[in-house]
């Protein structure tokens, strides 16, 4: 599903590739799990997937065709959705409108709110919250709407960047069951990058990033 | 859609930055279009004639016996409407010519209306300061038209004949404090005349028909007794078709006429302020030039107007770079997550511009209207006791109107916003302000 070929990343002055001729298939219905130490090039691995940034050197596939023929919005729309250790939610946003924006930006067709509504109460988050500012909710429940959100955009890939790094092993557990159930109920592939290696446990692939290089 | 959506919501979620910078936006346009017709005012102030005005008894004589339409006579519907002149007599002078009528029976009759004594028939004398349709309590009219239709004709009863009887045009229209709005005056009515103390009962003998285009509706009486007044008051002013009636006498010879004048469409001229100002800068012109005193009229409306709409222009300017940088760099990680999300650039800058256009029309649209209010309200009036301007000077007409110099500044407003906006949003980079890569 998202192919990389001789994959090559150099932050900008520096001598030493952080990613260096990386190549590897990552395939729909597995969750993988991307450990390293830091700054090891994990976080930058998946900026790349998500075409936050590009690679210095190499290509990187979807389906078989360059991410970078892809046009990027529709690619960051439809292809892959990110969740971030800091949720990344619009915080002036409700909860609900989150979702909504990820629905609008995916260019969903039908009925929005009550998608994003269904959204939202498969992630266990209590009605009256819906409308609530994000701020308003707690760390876990933020996490939550993230996923949500990433859910929303109905992409394939979901890429998440240590989603539990912030969260209790309540909230931990959650946020990794609606991940494992991406997996299971909608064959997605869940790439997510974690230095706990409870998480990775929970993972069918576990891939080290070890002196710019991947060994699974 | 949601693009517009989104944007009343986000100004709603940005509402405290809004709010501040609407704020700081409604003061300084509303204060500048103030100013500049505070400006527009005193460019054209004529001070030596409002001092005359307040300390002299103005006398306006004019052979004005052709008509009693004092309401068509500009110049002193000026000084009527005028609200700092306190004291004005009026007076001019009227003839009295014969005039023929047919009777019933289709003969020509010549009927003598007054004696050729010249008369004053319009005369005011009282203060203008409880507005005009106080100052018409005060309204004096001696004397009669003499532009009674040179043609009438007789079509039903008589001719008065005693000093209680009256003949109406079948047309009369009347308002008055005792008789409002009579449309069809008919034989056997009653006129009823109060003045002060002065009560008279008119009996309709007689209905006239006008062959000749009068522009008004009088009401014929005869009287055997001299100086007598009657006086009727406008009190029903409201109303768009007849308004007021004003009529008085006060007689020396045998018989004689009175006519009513009904004024239509009173409060419409009464609104036009600014006509009668005008009027009253003409009366002041003329003042001048009989007087031969140099007034100062300095109409140098652009300099300073310019100067203050290029000081509002900079502030307005320096204003909303600062805003849109604040708005928008609070927006910076918003604008960093949707792009991480997928929406476009573009996208982007159009719901940014149709909440700036949003935003800046809203103020505009606030600002010209409490400063129109204002200026309507509270300051023309107020200006008006202060000041006189000429014809051309006017709100929207002047070299500056408040409407251009709103619709400028807030053009600069909404232009810089979108430059700014764009300029942000282009430069947004998601990945820095969204990764943290370790």
């Amino acid at each position: 599903m998202l192919r990389l070929e001789n994959v090559c990343y150099r932050y900008h002055k520096k001598k030493m590739d952080v990613l260096h001729d990386i190549n590897y298939n990552f395939n729909k219905g597995l969750v993988y799990a991307i450990m390293g130490h830091s700054g090891s090039g994990k976080t930058t691995l998946l900026s790349l997937l998500a075409r936050l940034d590009n690679p210095t050197k190499g290509n990187i596939f979807y389906n078989d065709c360059d991410i970078k023929k892809i046009n990027l919005n529709v690619y960051r729309a439809r292809y892959v959705s990110i969740i971030f250790q800091s949720y990344n939610l619009l915080y002036k946003y409700s909860a609900l409108d989150n979702v909504l924006m990820a629905l609008n930006v995916s260019r969903f067709c039908g009925d929005k709110i009550n998608h994003a509504s269904s959204i939202l109460d498969t992630i266990n988050l209590a009605k009256e919250k819906h409308t609530r500012t994000v701020t308003n909710l707690s760390g876990g429940e933020q996490q939550r709407v993230a996923t949500a959100r990433a859910i929303a955009s109905n992409a394939d890939i979901i890429l998440a960047d240590e989603p539990t790094g912030n969260l209790d092993s309540i909230n931990t557990r959650q946020v990794m069951d609606m991940l494992l159930g991406l997996k299971e109920k909608h064959q997605k592939c869940v790439i997510i990058v974690t230095h706990d290696e409870r998480i990775a446990d929970q993972a069918d692939v576990i891939i080290n990033i070890d002196d710019g290089k991947l060994n699974t | 859609m949601y693009i517009i959506k989104n944007a009343f919501k986000n100004i709603g979620r940005y509402k405290l930055t809004y709010f501040l910078f609407s704020g700081f936006y409604l003061i300084l346009i509303s204060a500048s279009v103030l100013f500049i017709n505070i400006h527009i005012f005193t460019q054209n102030a004529i001070p030596e004639i409002q001092n005359y005005f307040n300390s002299t008894v103005i006398v306006e004589q004019a052979n004005f016996q052709a008509t009693l339409d004092i309401f068509s006579y500009d110049d002193f519907m000026y000084i009527l409407n005028t609200p700092y002149v306190n004291d004005i007599h009026f007076n001019s002078f009227a003839f009295s010519p014969s005039t023929l009528y047919i009777d019933r029976e289709g003969n020509a009759q010549w009927y003598k209306l007054f004696d050729e004594t010249e008369v004053f028939w319009l005369s005011y004398n009282g203060t203008k300061k409880n507005g005009v349709q106080n100052l018409l309590r005060h309204l004096i009219i001696t004397g009669f038209n003499a532009t009674f239709p040179q043609d009438f004709s007789m079509v039903e009863g008589r001719m008065f004949e005693n000093d209680n009887e009256a003949v109406v045009f079948r047309n009369t229209r009347i308002a008055c404090n005792d008789f409002i709005y009579i449309f069809s005056l008919e034989i056997g009515d009653t006129l009823v005349f109060k003045y002060g103390d002065f009560y008279k009962e008119y009996y309709i003998v007689g209905l006239l028909d006008e062959t000749t285009g009068a522009p008004y509706v009088p009401i014929l009486f005869t009287t055997f007794n001299s100086a007598e007044i009657f006086n009727v008051f406008p009190q029903h002013l409201q109303g768009s078709v007849i308004n007021t009636i004003t009529g008085l006498r006060i007689f020396t010879g045998y018989d004689a006429t009175i006519f009513l004048r009904a004024a239509d469409d009173f409060l419409a001229l009464h609104n036009k302020v600014q006509w009668h100002s005008n009027g009253l800068y003409r009366i002041a012109m003329r003042y001048r030039d009989t007087q031969g005193s140099q007034l100062n009229i300095t109409i140098s409306i652009a300099q300073i107007s310019w100067l203050v709409t290029l000081v509002a222009i900079s502030f307005i300017i320096s204003l909303t770079i600062i805003a849109s940088m604040i708005i928008i760099s609070n927006r910076k990680y918003d604008i960093a997550v949707l792009r991480s999300m997928g929406m476009g650039k573009l996208q982007l800058i159009t719901g940014q511009i149709i909440e700036n256009l949003l935003f800046v029309w809203g103020i505009f649209i606030i600002s010209f209207a409490l400063s129109t209010v204002a200026f309507i309200f509270m300051l023309y009036p107020w200006l008006l006791q202060q000041y006189i301007i000429p014809l051309e000077i006017s709100i929207l007409s002047s070299a500056l109107p408040s409407l251009f110099v709103n619709f400028l500044l807030t053009s600069i407003v909404a232009i810089l916003s979108i430059v700014i906006t764009s300029i942000f949003i282009l430069s947004v980079q998601p990945l820095k302000l969204l990764c943290n890569r370790d």
